[in-house]
């Protein structure tokens, strides 16, 4: 077990490394210069060259960055435009971002996973094609538009819920009432991911032979299929879940966009907008770093739950 | 007495009838194939099919209902609707297609490289992969296409360039598995040269899987242009594109919810066809997925 964690977080900090170098490239592989943009209407050369070198932009690009990743391990991803600690408002936004997932997280299990049995136990039969039709419905809707027709049906012509906004979690039931389409939104892709995954997982435990002989032991059909079958498919469920939380970043951008919640997603496409490379270059760092460590832990839990894993590693 | 001449099939033509067979029987999966085949010859011949130009405004119907002058009613600039949304299938083919291909173009040989040489270039392209599939794939593009500007073009490469670190991992999988094949292992006793086994042996052979993974990769792209264009990030306007009349019916939403409400059902329509072929044809192709 201590080799297969050493292995795996090794691999995690490389491909760490790798990500915050291409991220770094990335923001200097723009156009324009920093300086000028940092220097705002001032363009003396001597103005300029002051701030290249107080920015630490007039030295290489290895020793740049080096010293990023530096100040980055050390919790400071620099200043926005506006002279705000990049890291101060992410941290400030990420709360918001947090719930909004763990809600979806919440809706994508409720509809996905029983349904997701269900078909399986009923393979073959109307309930499993509905389903599984409406799953791959699901997987085709794109969220922002989903989120529009929850708007006008919820919102404009029915007033059931606020169109958008965000309420702090001090008022909990406000909260809630403006995070329930969002998370409804963000949560049905989803629903529809997990709820094909659950189907094939169940169908494949519930051919293997443990489950056979469960059955010629003559255990009633709920515990054959409760006990054996649906735990095991609980495995494959997991990693799905951990694996997915790239597609939750990407779905919680265009959602918190949609509804006017000032989240981690807002405030991408916000730096995006406003070119402010410092707060993008801060943001797509957190974003992979939460990936990589997400998937490390899946990998973990993984092995724990499967320990067949922990010596021939995760089969793709 | 008289014979019925039975021509004998080669075995790649009685693979394909058996294929095409299989394919023929799975009603949904037809369906979704005509659909998605009828959605690009739309796009192509848009001009012929759209009784308006997108362009062309009628200002004594601005906001117009539905009328067998403008089936689908007007927006708020008066564009015949139904006309935008035939023109706004060009931009979501391109990028869904174009896109795909690109990233085809370069994972398909970074994975054969990976998977069949193996050595040290194998891990190096395992590890970049698996850093680039660490950005978030939305992130990934609206970095990417903030750093190129917003347009088309830029759009598709971003898209593309998204795309393909999922697809590396693919063919390198199926390199990998296909190496130790015993034709393989046949070819190089022969003195096969490396080109001639990777062109001649498993390219042919991963095929099935690449063409599966492309057909669900394009819904992929199609929503990730929709979704680039609504955040202002693609298509720009005077340029159309079913994002972009998304991203304008926003304003309307009070006032008239039906402007979001046909480019959005031709998105679904669109990504749904091409995830029901692709559905079907990984059950076609793939029997290990059939249960």
């Amino acid at each position: 077990m201590g080799g297969f964690v050493l292995r795996k977080l090794g691999a995690a900090l490389i491909v760490l490394a790798i990500a915050s170098f291409l991220v770094f490239l990335g923001i200097r592989a723009l156009p324009g210069d920093p300086a000028l943009a940092l220097g705002g209407e001032d363009r003396d050369p001597k103005v300029l060259a002051q701030i290249r070198h107080d920015y630490g932009l007039d030295q290489p690009i290895p020793v740049q960055y080096v010293r990023w990743v530096g100040h980055a391990l050390q919790g400071d991803l620099g200043q926005d435009q506006r002279s705000l600690s990049v890291a101060h408002t992410i941290i400030h936004k990420l709360p918001v971002t947090l719930e909004l997932a763990g809600l979806s997280v919440l809706v994508a299990i409720i509809l996905g996973v029983p349904t997701g049995v269900l078909a399986a136990v009923r393979r073959g039969k109307p309930i499993d094609y509905v389903s599984t039709g409406v799953a791959l419905v699901g997987l085709s809707v794109p969220h922002f538009w989903l989120g529009l027709m929850m708007i006008i049906v919820f919102a404009v012509d029915l007033h059931w819920l606020p169109a958008g906004d965000y309420v702090s979690i001090s008022h909990p039931l406000a909260n809630l009432e403006h995070l329930v389409m969002p998370a409804i939104v963000l949560g049905t892709g989803f629903s529809a991911v997990l709820m094909r995954q659950t189907r094939s997982a169940m169908l494949e435990s519930m051919g293997a032979d443990y489950v056979r002989t469960a059955r010629a032991k003559g255990l009633s059909e709920w515990k054959v299929l409760g006990w054996h079958a649906f735990r095991n498919s609980l495995i494959t469920v997991t990693t799905v879940i951990g694996l997915q939380l790239g597609a939750l970043i990407s779905g919680a951008v265009i959602t918190e966009q949609i509804f006017g919640i000032a989240g981690f997603g807002r405030l991408t496409i916000e730096s995006v907008q406003q070119r402010d490379y410092t707060l993008i270059q801060g943001i797509v760092l957190v974003a992979a770093t939460g990936y990589v460590v997400v998937n490390l832990l899946v990998d973990f839990l993984y092995s724990v739950l499967n320990p067949r894993i922990r010596v021939s590693g995760r089969p793709t | 007495m008289s014979y019925v001449e039975v021509r004998p099939l080669g075995p790649a033509a009685r693979r394909r009838r058996i294929l095409r067979r299989r394919f023929l029987r799975r009603p949904l999966a037809v369906v979704g194939l005509v659909v998605a085949l009828g959605f690009v010859i739309g796009a192509i011949f848009a001009p012929l099919i759209a009784p308006y130009d997108y362009k062309e405004a009628d200002f004594n119907a601005v906001l117009a209902h539905p009328s067998s002058k403008h089936l689908f009613g007007t927006d708020a600039l008066g564009h015949d609707i139904f006309s935008q949304v035939v023109f706004g299938a060009r931009a979501s083919m391109e990028a869904g297609v174009l896109a795909t291909l690109l990233a085809l173009a370069v994972a398909i040989p970074v994975g054969l490289i990976a998977g069949y040489y193996r050595g040290w270039v194998d891990p190096v392209i395992a590890r970049l992969t698996d850093a680039l599939l660490a950005f978030p794939f939305l992130i990934l593009a609206v970095g990417l296409a903030a750093i190129l500007g917003p347009s088309l073009k830029n759009a598709i490469l971003a898209l593309g360039i998204g795309a393909v670190p999922q697809l590396i991992r693919i063919a390198r999988g199926e390199a990998l598995a296909l190496r130790e094949e015993d034709y393989v292992r046949a070819a190089i006793a022969n003195g096969a040269s490396d080109f001639t086994i990777l062109r001649r042996h498993i390219l042919p052979n991963m095929m099935s899987t690449i063409i599966v993974q492309a057909t669900v990769t394009i819904p992929i792209l199609i929503i990730g242009e929709a979704t680039l264009s609504f955040l202002g990030l693609g298509v720009q306007p005077p340029a159309t594109s079913w994002g972009v009349q998304l991203r304008a019916a926003q304003d309307y939403l009070f006032d008239a919810p039906r402007l979001a409400v046909y480019p959005g059902v031709a998105i679904v329509v669109a990504t749904l066809s091409f995830n029901l072929f692709g559905d079907g044809l990984r059950d076609v192709l793939d029997p290990r997925t059939q249960r």
